[in-house]
Formats: structure tokens, sequence, C-alpha cells
């Protein structure tokens, strides 16, 4: 009786032990989020544990060495199992440029993670967040189960939504094809107008990449209004645009060409046009805010040359269609402006060098500055000011218009 | 391993927004949301690109015995962004807040 005795004492006493040294956790929430900075891209699945409070934080030097695959029929790709701060593990996977569409295509299949050995890991129970030390004797190990990362995982990557994989696909690190997608609406009113009519005029600006191109972008943009005739508007539209290259090792400045077809809001003044141009961003120029705690953006350029030739003209004299070159740039610069206020200037300049299109070898120009302050959450009214040359048609005009500024496809208005 | 602290996160954001904003006195939690949300994706794109390079680059912290910080080589902090993810983020403290929330242990090839 007496060994029997003594045999069950020590076996619970070490099964006392290990539960002890090691516990398992339960899993409360998962998100998916992409790296489109890195290189190869990343998806990452983060995994909430139930951590005994929220304090604590996984050890990540701590997790041991399993084999971690993405298994999606019958294959299987590597994936690398680390900690995030938030409160879990972070499982990763690697998407090389050329597989990305085909791999966001398998992951509608069923998948799941699967790893050769449990997963051992401990957690650290922070005492003070502001040095980040922890209280060692409070540190736990952890085990998490093949079986457990299985069902977990389980067509996990169905959370991917349809703009990350957009984003996986389209964005680009350091490169910068994409400009800011816009739309404006204005009002004019019969005072301010050349038709002495209320007009409404609307500008936007759109771009993205081609389908399946992670190279080749489009865009339109243009001014246009109820007066068709309005000096101003133009539409132009790029079914080509790529960034060639950086000018510098650090990156500060892409090389840009686009091509596309550009002309005035009747396209009675139209061309087919090339350009080939230098965008970055140079050093602040300017200082409204009088002390106020404000975040002064610097300003954004693009300096190039334009190649073109004109499909068809309205201009009163020298009606040949031309062939012809500018030199061009553009701007965009947003000033806050004491407390409240900000003025965003958008840009352009432009030298032609046809002696018949600009025999007197002047610098043209159009901007429209926009006044705005914040009014109610995300919007901002707007006082606009647009003057200057159309830059097709080379006709001067101005207005000023009051209406509401709105971001569509950039996320301004939350 | 241990994590960056908040302050530290606050610190590379910062490091971040200066690289497209110039160099910044007050507090950048301070200001308005307009303002961080007027970026161009030219300037998201400078500014992504550096808040990675900064989070890489800054030095690795693991525990001593006493539960103290030290620095250690063969690490590096990370955190997955995108210009989709910024998009997301209402202003400064969002975007703090994500950094501190997703930073990664990564084990140096």
């Amino acid at each position: 009786m007496r060994p029997i005795f003594i045999i069950s004492l020590f076996c619970f006493f070490n099964v006392f032990n290990l539960n002890a040294q090691s516990k398992t956790l339960n899993l409360i929430d998962i998100n998916t989020k992409i790296d489109t900075r890195s290189n190869p891209k990343l998806i990452t699945l983060n995994l909430y544990l139930s951590l005994p409070n929220k304090n604590y934080q996984v050890k990540g030097t701590s997790i041991n060495n399993s084999q971690c695959n993405i298994v999606i029929g019958d294959k299987k790709y590597t994936a690398t199992i680390t900690s995030f701060k938030g409160g879990g593990i972070t499982i990763k996977s690697q998407l090389e440029v050329d597989d990305i569409a085909k791999r966001l295509e398998e992951l509608k299949l069923n998948h799941y993670v699967e790893i050769d050995q449990p997963l051992v890991f401990k957690i650290v129970e922070v005492i003070d967040p502001d040095s980040g030390n922890i209280d060692p004797s409070k540190t736990k190990t952890v085990t998490i189960s093949e079986t457990q990362i299985s069902k977990w995982t389980k067509n996990a990557f169905f959370k991917l939504t349809k703009d990350q994989k957009e984003a996986l696909i389209n964005e680009k690190g350091g490169e910068a094809i994409i400009a800011e997608n816009s739309i404006d609406i204005g009002y004019v009113s019969e005072s301010e107008s050349v038709s002495g009519n209320n007009e409404v005029n609307v500008s936007f600006k759109y771009r993205d990449y081609w389908k399946n191109s992670t190279k080749i972008g489009y865009s339109f943009e243009g001014l246009l209004s109820t007066n068709s005739k309005d000096s101003l508007n133009y539409f132009s539209m790029y079914p080509l645009i790529s960034n060639l290259g950086k000018l510098d090792k650090e990156g500060n400045y892409n090389i840009i060409g686009k091509a596309g077809v550009e002309g005035n809001q009747t396209f009675s003044n139209y061309r087919i046009s090339a350009n080939l141009s230098i965008q970055g961003i140079i050093p602040n120029l300017i200082d409204l805010t009088a002390g106020e705690n404000r975040l002064r953006l610097k300003p954004v350029i693009n300096v190039g040359i334009k190649f073109y030739n004109e499909v068809k003209n309205n201009r009163r004299i020298n009606t040949d269609n031309e062939v012809s070159n500018q030199v061009f740039t553009d701007f965009y610069y947003y000033i806050p402006i004491h407390k409240s206020f900000s003025l965003t200037v958008n840009g352009t300049a432009f030298y032609d060098l046809s002696k018949k299109i600009n025999p007197s070898k002047k610098i043209s120009y159009n901007f429209d500055a926009t006044l705005g302050f914040i009014v109610s959450k995300g919007f901002k009214t707007v006082f606009k000011y647009t003057k200057g040359n159309n830059i097709v048609t080379f006709e001067r005009g101005d207005f000023f218009s009051i209406g509401v500024l709105s971001d569509i496809f950039s996320g301004v208005n939350q | 391993m241990a994590f960056l602290t908040r302050n530290e996160v606050k610190k590379i954001v910062k490091a971040a927004l200066e690289e497209v904003a110039g160099t910044i006195t007050g507090d950048i939690e301070e200001f308005p949301n307009q303002d961080f949300k007027a970026m161009n994706n030219i300037l998201k794109n400078r500014f992504l690109d550096t808040l990675k390079s900064q989070m890489n680059n800054h030095e690795f912290y693991d525990y001593d015995d006493d539960g103290n910080r030290v620095v250690i080589d063969g690490w590096y902090y990370d955190v997955a962004l995108s210009i989709l993810e910024m998009d997301n983020w209402s202003g400064v403290t969002a975007c703090i807040d994500y950094v501190d929330e997703y930073q990664r242990e990564e084990r140096k090839n």
C-alpha cells in the first residue's frame, strides 16, 4: 500500500508542477493586416490570446522554432510566427510581387496554418509602461498545440478585405504614381461668372493601376462646368502612367512618364501628349501659423517637359495644328494658418516653346487656392479661387466659388 | 524581447512626420486631424517609408534577470504599413496607437 501511495503522490506532484510551469491560452480575436512597404510584401494574421491581464505581452524572442506553413489544398507556403504587442502572436506570410495575384486567388480556397510541433513561448507582465520593465516572477510559459493553431487559423485569410487585396497588388513602397483621388464641387454666382448665369463646376482627379499591373497606371482629371465654354475648363485622360525610377539613391525624387490626350471641355481644342517629369518634396516655403501648433507639410512639386501634337484647335489665328514642347511644373502645398484655417494651393506653370503658339514667350500659369476651416467632423467649408491660363487652350479666366471639399477614395471623411 | 513603449513609438512617429514637415517643436498629438489628413499620396509614401525605417533601425531590447530592459543584437522591430491602413487613421494619435498595438519583433537573417 505504502509504495503505491508514494507513487501516486509523486505523479500528482509532477502534474501540479507541469500545470504551474506551462499553460495554454484561448483565442479571443483574429484580424489581418497587410504590409506594402516591405519587400516582399506581407500578409499578417494577428491572433489575440487570452492573456491573464492587459499588461501581459508575448516574449517574441522566447518563441520556439516551430516550422510553420500555410496549407492550401495540396500546396504549402512557408510562414513565420512572431509576437505583436497588442496581445498575441502574428503569423506572417511573404508575397513575392509576381505571386501576389495568384496567392490571393488561392486563399479563396479552404486553408489553415500548420506547425510541426507545439508552440512554446513565455509571457511577461509589464509593471511600468513608461520604462517597459517587467516583474520576472510573473513570467509564465505557454504552450499552444498543433491542433489549436490549425483550428484557430481555419480559413482565417478569408478576413482579407477587397481593399486589402487591391492594395497588395497596387501599392508600391517608395514610388508614387498614385496621386490624391479627389472631387470638388463648386458654385459660382451669376455676379462672378463670365456667362452671367449661376454655374456649378466640378474638378476631379483619379488615378489607379491597370488591373494585374504593378507598373502601369492610368488617370483622368479635369475641371468641367455647366458653362461648357468656360475658358478654364479642361479634361485630360492618360491611359499610360509609369514610375520610371528614382533620380537619387535616397529615393527623394522619382521620374514619372505619362502619355494621353488633353483637351478643353468641348474638345474643340485637344492634343496628344507625352510627359517626362521629376517629382519630389521640397523644403517648406512659408509659415503662417503665428506660433500655433500645426503640422506644416512640405510642398510637393513635379517638374518636367511635355511633347505634344495638336489634333484640333480653336485659335482664331495660327490655326495649323502644332507639334511642340512645353516645360512645366505642378505644385501642391497645404499651408496651415493660425489655429483653425488652412490654405491649399494646387498650381501649374508652363512655358510653350512654339513661336506660333507662344509668340510673346510668356510663362503661363493656373492655380486654385482653397481656404478652409473645420465646421464639422471631416468636412470643411471652402472658398476657392481659381485663376490663370487653360493648360490646353491658353485662354485666361478666373472665378471664385463656394463649395464643400470632399476627398473620395482617400478616407478623409471619417 | 521588450516591445517599444508608447512614448518611444511617439518619438518614431514624430521623426517620420519631420521627414514630410520639417522640424516639429510642439506635441504632435495636438495637431488638428485635418493637417495629418492633408497629406497627398506622395507625402504619405515618404512618411510611411520613414516610419518603417525608423522602426527597423531602432535599438532592440530584451530583459535582464531583474526584468529591466537591455539592448541586444540580432533582432529588430517592424510593423505592417500601407496607404490603405493610413487612410483609416483619423490623425496622429490613431497612427501612434496603431504602431504601438501592431509592432512585432523580428529575428535578423
